[in-house]
């Protein structure tokens, strides 16, 4: 055991926080969860700081380590989706004083159910366009076969059009990207104003590293803002930057896409761009990537990356003019409003982490249609 | 403009005189000479950083501008540099409503009387590159021995008339310490010494100083500094007071010839703050000789002697004994110019191991010293693995000595995984030399090279040694690899700690960390398992024991079961693997009597399997944990230990040489690229340990040049949670809380300037910061106290408390000087010792961030031992806010630790608990 002080949560107030007379030493006490609570679903975190004359600047809560949100008035309490582990979790209450601050941390207890299974519905986004490129709207789950390893699967249920996607746009700021940085913002600004109201996107730039500029939002303010404020520098590490875009997109509802710029290859990477594939469908992501360059050799890794992006569902576009971009960007966001959402239980277990190919197929597909959907899935029951 | 451009020097020095008209410190420099005094600075120090690129002005010491701006330029264009600053201080003094801002002048009188009137001064001093260096020098002088030059002018204007002088006190002058017979030279009983080598005598004060600093181009004076800054052991060692007084003088004659001889191309008069890549002063400093005057016994220098000659196999060093001091050191180790810091790197090697080391094992230190000197990697990397036998690191010298020869490159890269498997393995759960001897020796049997290796010898050894002293025997075949990287990430010897934070116990699980890091990189890896590279190897070998058709069939149908593995086997165009499909087509359904005409094809799938599966888990041991694991699932096969054609840093170096040296990143366009051994891969990967605690912040380039973030970052994996906590006195956070609360005293207790200096020098600060610090003081400010690091804090209140400062075993890595795979220990060397130096950054600075986290930890009532963890957050904050302004701008590091808050530091509590690194053991609920 390592030497450390053995403060209580209910003396640690007294050491940090001086206050005047006999005034009743302020005290913080975690209301929800309680003691013997379990922490799953939409879960309420609320504390008390009595005396109620105490000034209290704000509250902020922690679960297992991240910010679950912050309070400035009372009563101190806020909403937390706490999905669906019921395993024990850390909570963390900081209140600011001003002049000092109270803690408390709590350890929820083991949900005393769990709802588990070895069966997740698997979620297949699908597009379907018309010989022109035109998208097919209005099908039902009857015009659709899904097969998972060749095994034909029943679907459960198909929507069109009203779900939200979660969207990562990342454009590349690396220093070869200085005098073309311009023409990137005004198309990804058009991107910006396509996208259907209901559609979240978090903001990224990437050199050696990707970097959010905005969180997951609907502000559309916001991105413009943050667009405005990319600026040029480093080298560029697509693979590194697409793999850590997946990592942040996979926690977002599906479905999920990257939309990603590039003026070139990667320079810097320290992944491999099979890893790259190896993220995408860890996290079910629909890659999008626009390559303001000429169309590279068979082979060669960024054609290796194109192709990646078309068996996640996604495309992937050559565009050495820069004027030309708006229209990609457009097209990306119109590819994105005009999708299905089908969804099948699985007729085996979907916890083994194996790889299932994915095929999708029209009934009475009309002529010149063509269904896109990604080719496969990683089976982690998630 | 036209106007402001016929502004005249004169103009500028009116201006300058009507500010400074009031300056009380200059009112009685023309009656009593002063040691300090002010000079004015028109527009404030913030618009001088500002313009003449001297840093980000909120992040360092005002008072330094004038003293920053000789060390960034000296070296380069001062005169350049001269002129925009007087266009600088043309336009604040036409423009710029901004205060004039004081900065410390030694010996004011001095200067008035040289330059007429001080209030000119400044004008003219940018101007002068004498003066600037006689300026700089000065102020790194203590008050002593500025009170007694004050009476000496013309020796000042003798110095700052000669670029040579002027170059070498700048540099070196901090050492000069003059008292009332002369000048106190260093080391016991040197002044004779001191007056033959310099040829005057110390009392004469005038005549010493002038020679000290104009002779040999300055080399004199750095000796002369050199000495100075070593502790008593080492100054007695190179000094060579154990010698009778004719034979001390020859050898120090021949010791300081090393300093004569150092770069002739290093003019002291234009690069003042130069200094070599590797010489003997650095030699000096991180050496650590004994008491009696030598760094080893007396059959040593034999010894080394016959390490570094062509036969490795003298077993018999006892020629001529010779006593290993001083002058052997130097004689040896700069017998080869180019060798010598090889040589430097077997010297400290033996010092490290064989010093306790008796001479009948003098064969076995022969045969390490010469591993040392030809493949030095490989020697670190035994030392690192804890291997102290003297006839083991023999034997590990031997074996590397023999995959040396040609046409093994495939092979060694096979063997030299396994070693580096072992390494990682070793590194994280620390077997005992007893269990680690047999797997070492087994693996050193079958080295490319040896009678023992053969075609899959390395995976047999997998199998038959290193898997059984880590795993039980009746793991299940599927859970083969799961269980070998929870074993080589888990130390039993280690469990996991506990501590209590605001009241809450929690599990540290490190091990925990990197077990789930270590799977998840292989997790993202395609290819085959380890248990696959057993199975195939084992088939192997069963052929060889097969009989009849009858026993081979089963076999057949083991080799098309393990056809899928080694078909994931792609990321090259492996001939082996296609070679192998075809095989198997080939054999399918045959009776089995085929199988002999397939063996080289087998052999090769071995071969390919290996080498996919120890290096891929070699490097989910050596990256892990990572931030990001997913990265380095791949990273492994653009890992070469051939020379690349077309790379002019390995041009002319054949794969033999390129195979043996630390892995260094080539990218060359096409991503990471490590060429080199497949040793100290985690130090290569080192960046792999920081973690970005706020990702979302934006990504602003680095500006700290790759060799110096390399040499900071590599400091991260030489700590451990098992090495570590020991280095880490438990009163440190003490020490630092009880330096601030002394400081914050004297903001009352008022102590006068030379005791603010006085008490600064004893806690390590140089001697140049001392005395700006004091200045301010002096000047009836308290603002200079929040500038004081933590290691000065340290430093302070250790000196109260009756210990020695904090160590500063903490600080960089070692392995840029002396090859080890180890912190650099460099409690003795101060920051002006290595100011010149690019690597002293790497090698001083980084304390100042752990001993912050440590200040930090005590006001939250946690013990300094959690530092360590914590340093991978710390480290990626400190290297994205540090901006060096200039090669050695070391002070650009310091001003992130100091301004490193609590809530900052509880965000990295945070980030352990959201990992699992801390997390709540079960049954342990908050208390009420």
């Amino acid at each position: 055991m390592m030497q450390a002080s053995a403060v209580s949560a209910l003396c640690l107030p007294l050491a940090v926080v001086a206050m005047a007379g006999q005034a009743p030493e302020p005290a913080l006490v975690i209301v929800h969860p309680g003691p013997d609570m379990p922490l799953a679903g939409p879960a309420r975190l609320e504390v008390e700081i009595a005396p109620a004359s105490v000034m209290v600047r704000r509250v902020t809560f922690f679960v297992d380590g991240q910010q679950a949100c912050q309070v400035e008035t009372r009563p101190f309490q806020c909403e937390w989706d706490a999905g669906s582990r019921t395993d024990p979790r850390i909570v963390r209450v900081v209140a600011d004083l001003g002049e000092g601050r109270l803690v408390a941390t709590r350890r929820t207890s083991p949900g005393g159910l769990t709802f588990s299974t070895s069966t997740s519905a698997v979620l297949v986004p699908v597009r379907v366009t018309d010989a022109r490129g035109a998208f097919v709207r209005g099908l039902d789950a009857t015009r659709f076969r899904i097969y998972e390893d060749g095994r034909s699967q029943h679907i459960a249920s198909v929507v069109n059009e009203d779900v939200p996607a979660s969207i990562l746009l990342a454009l590349d700021t690396s220093a070869s990207m200085r005098a073309k940085l311009p023409d990137l913002q005004r198309a990804a600004a058009l991107f910006l104003d396509a996208v259907r109201d209901q559609d979240t996107v978090s903001l990224a730039g990437f050199s050696e590293r990707l970097f959010t500029l905005t969180p997951q939002t609907d502000d559309r303010g916001a991105q413009r803002r943050a667009l405005d404020q990319l600026q040029a520098g480093g080298e560029t590490a697509l693979y590194d930057s697409l793999i850590r875009a997946a990592g942040l997109v996979r926690t977002q509802p599906s479905p999920r896409a990257i939309v990603a710029f590039t003026d070139g290859g990667d320079v810097v990477s320290r992944a491999a761009v099979q890893t790259v594939r190896s993220a995408l469908q860890a996290a079910d992501v629909v890659l999008y990537l626009i390559v303001g360059a000429d169309a590279p050799a068979a082979g060669s890794p960024l054609a290796q990356l194109a192709r990646i992006a078309s068996e996640t569902g996604g495309d992937a576009w050559f565009a050495p003019r820069m004027d030309t971009l708006g229209r990609h960007f457009t097209d990306i966001a119109r590819d994105l409003s005009g999708g299905y959402l089908l969804s099948y239980l699985p007729d085996r277990s979907t916890g083994d982490g194996t790889w299932r190919e994915l095929r999708v197929e029209l009934v009475d597909a009309g002529r010149g249609h063509r269904v896109r959907a990604r080719q496969g899935y990683i089976a982690t029951g998630r | 403009m036209q106007a402001r451009g016929a502004f005249s020097l004169g103009l500028i020095c009116l201006a300058l005189l009507a500010i400074v008209a009031g300056a009380p410190t200059l009112a009685t420099a023309q009656t009593t000479p002063q040691i300090w005094g002010s000079i004015p600075l028109p527009g404030g120090t913030a618009a001088a950083r500002d313009a003449l690129d001297l840093g980000d002005p909120r992040e360092r010491l005002g008072e330094t501008v004038l003293l920053d701006f000789v060390r960034r330029y000296a070296n380069t264009d001062l005169r350049s540099a001269g002129d925009r600053f007087t266009h600088h201080l043309r336009e604040v003094t036409t423009t710029s409503t901004a205060p004039s801002d004081a900065l410390p002048l030694p010996l004011p009188t001095f200067w008035a009387r040289t330059y007429g009137d001080t209030t000119l001064l400044l004008a003219r001093l940018i101007r002068n590159r004498g003066a600037l260096l006689t300026y700089h020098g000065l102020m790194g002088l203590d008050e002593d021995t500025l009170a007694i030059l004050a009476t000496r002018p013309a020796l000042l204007r003798t110095i700052s008339a000669n670029d040579t002088a002027a170059g070498a006190f700048a540099t070196f002058g901090s050492s000069l310490r003059l008292g009332p017979r002369g000048e106190i030279t260093p080391g016991d009983d040197a002044d004779v010494l001191w007056r033959r080598l310099v040829g005057t005598s110390p009392t004469d004060i005038d005549a010493f100083t002038r020679a000290l600093f104009g002779r040999d181009e300055g080399r004199l004076a750095w000796f002369y500094d050199t000495v100075a800054g070593l502790p008593p052991a080492t100054q007695r060692f190179v000094l060579a007071s154990h010698l009778a007084p004719d034979a001390r003088l020859a050898a120090v004659r021949a010791i300081y010839a090393r300093f004569t001889a150092a770069d002739p191309g290093w003019r002291i008069a234009t690069r003042p703050f130069y200094r070599p890549v590797f010489d003997a002063a650095i030699a000096l400093l991180v050496l650590d000789p004994e008491d009696d005057g030598t760094v080893g016994p007396a059959w040593w220098p034999a010894a080394f002697d016959a390490a570094a000659g062509t036969s490795r196999d003298n077993t018999r060093a006892t020629a001529s004994d010779r006593a290993a001091d001083a002058r052997w050191f130097f004689d040896w180790v700069f017998a080869v110019p180019d060798a010598a810091q090889t040589r430097f790197a077997a010297i400290r090697f033996a010092r490290r191991l064989f010093a306790d080391t008796p001479r009948e094992a003098a064969p076995h230190m022969q045969a390490a010293i010469a591993g040392v000197l030809e493949t030095p990697l490989v020697m670190m990397t035994a030392e690192r693995m804890g291997v102290r036998d003297p006839a083991m690191l023999g034997a590990v010298a031997h074996a590397a000595s023999a995959a040396r020869s040609p046409r093994q490159s495939p092979a060694l890269a096979r063997w030299q995984a396994a070693l580096g498997l072992l390494e990682q393995v070793q590194r994280r759960v620390t077997l005992p030399e007893a269990r680690l001897a047999p797997l070492l020796q087994t693996l050193l049997a079958i080295a490319p090279g040896t009678p023992g290796a053969s075609d899959g010898s390395v995976a047999a050894w997998i199998d038959d040694h290193l898997l059984p002293a880590l795993i039980p025997a009746s793991t299940p075949p599927a859970a083969i690899e799961e269980a070998f990287l929870r074993a080589a990430t888990t130390s039993p010897d280690a469990p996991p700690a506990s501590i209590i934070w605001e009241g809450q116990t929690y599990r540290l699980d490190t091990a925990e960390a990197a077990r789930v890091s270590a799977t998840t990189i292989r997790q993202a890896f395609a290819g085959p398992r380890l248990q696959d590279l057993l199975e195939i190897s084992r088939v192997r070998r069963a052929i060889d024991d097969a009989k009849a058709p009858t026993t081979t069939r089963p076999l057949i149908i083991r080799l098309e079961r393990i056809a899928p593995a080694i078909a994931r086997i792609d990321h090259r165009d492996d001939r082996r693997i296609r070679d192998y499909a075809q095989m198997i087509r080939a054999i399918g359904g045959s009776l089995g009597n085929r199988l002999g005409e397939y063996l080289s094809t087998i052999d090769d799938a071995v071969d390919a399997v290996t080498e996919t599966v120890t290096a891929s888990l070699l490097y989910a041991l050596a990256a892990s944990p990572a931030a990001e694991p997913i990265l380095y699932a791949e990273a492994w096969s653009r890992h070469s230990l051939d020379a690349p054609t077309g790379l002019s840093s390995t041009n002319g170096r054949s794969w033999r040489d390129v195979a043996w040296q630390f892995p260094t990143d080539y990218g060359l366009g096409g991503g990471t690229q490590l060429i080199g051994a497949f040793l100290a891969v985690d130090v290569a990967l080192a960046d792999a340990r920081l973690i970005r605690v706020a990702p979302d912040t934006p990504n602003v380039p680095g500006v700290i040049d790759d060799p110096i973030r390399r040499g900071l970052v590599e400091r991260l994996v030489f700590d451990t949670p098992h090495t570590s906590q020991d280095d880490i006195p438990v009163t440190l956070g003490e020490d630092v809380i009880r330096g601030r609360a002394m400081v914050s005293s004297w903001t009352t207790t008022r102590p006068d300037s030379g005791d603010v200096r006085a008490r600064l020098r004893a806690a390590g600060t140089d001697a140049w910061r001392a005395n700006v610090l004091a200045w301010i003081a002096g000047q009836d400010r308290s603002d200079w106290i929040a500038s004081l690091t933590a290691t000065e804090a340290a430093g302070l209140g250790a000196r109260a408390s009756g210990r020695e400062g904090p160590l500063l075993r903490w600080s960089g890595s070692s392995r840029p000087i002396d090859g080890c795979l180890c912190a650099i220990d460099v409690r003795s060397v101060t920051s002006e010792q290595l100011r010149g130096r690019r690597r002293g950054v790497q090698a001083l600075r980084p304390h100042d961030v752990t001993v912050r986290l440590v200040e930090a930890l005590a006001t939250i009532d946690l013990d300094a031992s959690l530092a360590p963890i914590l340093l991978p957050m710390a480290f990626q904050d400190w290297l994205g806010a540090s901006r060096p302004a200039w090669p050695d701008d070391s002070d650009a590091f310091v001003h992130w630790p100091r301004e490193l808050s609590i809530d900052r530091v509880e965000a990295y509590l945070m980030h352990l608990i959201s990992t699992g690194v801390l997390a709540v053991p079960s049954g342990e609920e908050t208390r009420p």
